[in-house]
């Protein structure tokens, strides 16, 4: 259990006074992946490094399993920093020793014996795939490997949380997927709490169970992914989850009044939005049977998400007026949100 | 051969023995002021990139302190050098002259030198590195050690050949305290005499000197670069 109690940092620049974190009050379960995302220069960065106290808050409290962190002498703090692993953006890997030596560097203090270390490093390899390359040097590996070896390194003590910076956000597409998928099994396989910055949406939508919101500094929004997803408060969350999906194209089509978007008089064409964790009926067949209209769907993005379908679908409906109002209830009291985007009835 | 070297060198059959004395003073010089620039700089450098601004163990008035030092010395030429710090020299060894008398200027030359080559060898490790190693829980000895120096075995293997050829050059200039060594070799035979053949081989000698120490330094570097 992380708790961050009225968590602030300044930092003083010259004469220039900067809030970069402010009164931050979070608590992030044991076995939780939880996000938190936000523009660079958010604050977010200081933020994780206030967890390991890589950046000491000038304010509140930071407690780990209960423990005040702060409250510890330096030499038990840096006793303590090894139970939180941390990977970083650049990997940060030592270019001067090999993958087996940057791994059984996080060792040396761990007071197994040198087979020990060498079986426990073979260990931490073998989990992130690269048995193969314990003899290589960091410079010869790709952007992936490296950071999977910065993930070994830094569960090599066994820690109970692991603090990822921007971990992904150096790596291509299919890199990043791929880490994202080790640190979702390990996250399942050792019971391990991960703490996972990030200014890419999609890595907080693929893994994270939470996900905090930052903006200059503060935390404006938080909540589990699915609900902050499903219904974003904050304009900049909606900035955040546009960016993941692509059902706001519909709105420039329109504006194009593109061939897809036209319509014949007596049709309507509507958005619809699951708002809550249980559309996997079969609402378009049903409405289409039980209020005997069509429904041709022309748009959509529907994705899982904490393994629940969540997004939308944009459709040309065509029937009776009063058919359509009613399926309209219908869906709406099923918690699907219906939102008219273009509508041709009353020409009929 | 030897007839043919004798030909090229007709001033130095008679002296050899000379000139091998010259070459191990030279090589007593830099032997003994290398070995303790060697260490004095590291911890130097290493100071100086310990205590700066932002630094691991920031202590701002200490880094001003031997900042200054170290400009202050690399200021002052080495023939100047030699007879200004004469009075500690003879407070250290006793005495002001000969090989002895050489070492304490040759120090007080070369540290400041080489810190500065330290500390802009270690400057080029990544913070992030330091702040990996930081959040394994290790401490700033640790770090100092086990990061900075252990990262920068290339350019301070580098830093060590370029000192080394410029300590050569100054041990030249020690005749002034009676030092001998090659340099005093070459000008009191070689241009005081008009022995030409005798600033040859002294500079025939100092080559290979400085070419063997260039390629160690040079592969050293090369074999700890991935």
């Amino acid at each position: 259990m992380i708790e961050l109690q009225g968590v602030g940092k300044i930092f003083h620049d010259g004469k220039r006074r900067v809030e970069a974190v402010k009164d931050i009050n979070l608590s992030i379960a044991d076995g939780d992946i939880y996000g938190i995302i936000g523009y660079s220069g958010a604050g977010k960065s200081t933020l994780v490094r206030c967890i390991n106290l890589l950046e000491r808050p000038t304010s509140g409290k930071v407690l780990i399993d209960g423990e005040d962190l702060m409250a510890l002498p330096e030499k038990t703090l840096r006793e303590k920093r090894q139970q939180i692993g941390m990977i970083f953006q650049q990997f940060n890997l030592f270019a001067s020793r090999t993958v087996a030596q940057n791994v059984a560097y996080a060792l040396r203090k761990s007071g197994l014996s040198r087979a020990e270390k060498a079986a426990r490093v073979a260990e931490l390899l073998d989990l992130v795939e690269l048995g193969d390359k314990a003899g290589a040097y960091p410079s010869q590996l790709s952007g992936g490997q490296k950071q999977r070896v910065g993930i070994a390194r830094a569960l090599a003590a066994r820690p109970k949380i692991l603090l990822c910076d921007e971990a992904t956000s150096a790596l291509d597409p299919q890199t990043t997927e791929s880490i994202l998928k080790l640190l979702k099994q390990l996250n399942q396989q050792l019971g391990l709490t991960i703490v996972l910055i990030t200014h890419e949406m999609d890595v907080v939508k693929s893994i994270c169970n939470h996900v905090a919101v930052m903006e200059k500094g503060e935390i404006v929004e938080r909540g589990d992914v699915f609900t902050v997803f499903a219904n974003p408060q904050k304009p900049i969350t909606e900035d955040f989850i546009s960016t993941t999906s692509n059902l706001s194209k519909i709105n420039v089509l329109l504006e194009e009044n593109a061939q897809i978007v036209q319509i014949e008089p007596g049709q309507v064409i509507v958005k619809f939005k699951y708002l809550v964790r249980n559309a996997s009926e079969a609402l378009v067949s049903q409405i289409s049977r039980k209020f005997d209209i069509d429904c041709n769907i022309i748009f959509g993005n529907i994705e899982l998400i904490e393994n629940e379908p969540l997004g939308g679908l944009v459709s040309i409906i065509s029937g009776a007026p009063e058919d359509i109002e009613a399926a309209f209830e219908y869906l709406l009291d099923k918690n699907i949100s219906v939102e008219v985007l273009k509508d041709a009835r009353n020409l009929g | 051969m030897l007839e043919t070297l004798a030909n090229w060198f007709p001033n130095m059959v008679d002296k050899m023995d000379e000139f091998w004395l010259a070459f191990w003073q030279t090589m007593l010089m830099v032997g003994w002021s290398g070995a303790i620039s060697l260490v004095l700089g590291l911890v130097i450098g290493v100071l100086l990139v310990a205590t700066r601004d932002g630094g691991l163990m920031a202590q701002p008035a200490v880094y001003q302190v031997l900042d200054k030092v170290v400009n202050l010395f690399r200021s002052i030429p080495f023939i100047i050098l030699l007879t200004l710090v004469m009075p500690v020299t003879r407070l250290i060894m006793g005495t002001a002259i000969g090989v002895e008398g050489a070492i304490v200027p040759l120090v007080f030359g070369t540290v400041p030198f080489f810190s500065r080559q330290i500390e802009s060898a270690l400057s080029q490790v990544p913070p992030g590195l330091v702040e990996a190693a930081k959040a394994m829980g290790n401490s700033n000895v640790e770090i100092l050690i086990n990061v900075y120096l252990k990262e920068s075995i290339a350019p301070i293997s580098r830093a060590i050949s370029i000192t080394a050829i410029s300590l050569i050059s100054y041990t030249a200039m020690a005749g002034v305290v009676g030092a001998g060594g090659l340099g005093d070799f070459a000008i009191r035979y070689g241009h005081d005499r008009k022995q030409f053949d005798c600033t040859l081989a002294t500079v025939i000698v100092l080559v290979l000197l400085v070419s063997i120490i260039q390629m160690v330094g040079t592969l050293v570097a090369r074999r700890n670069e991935h």
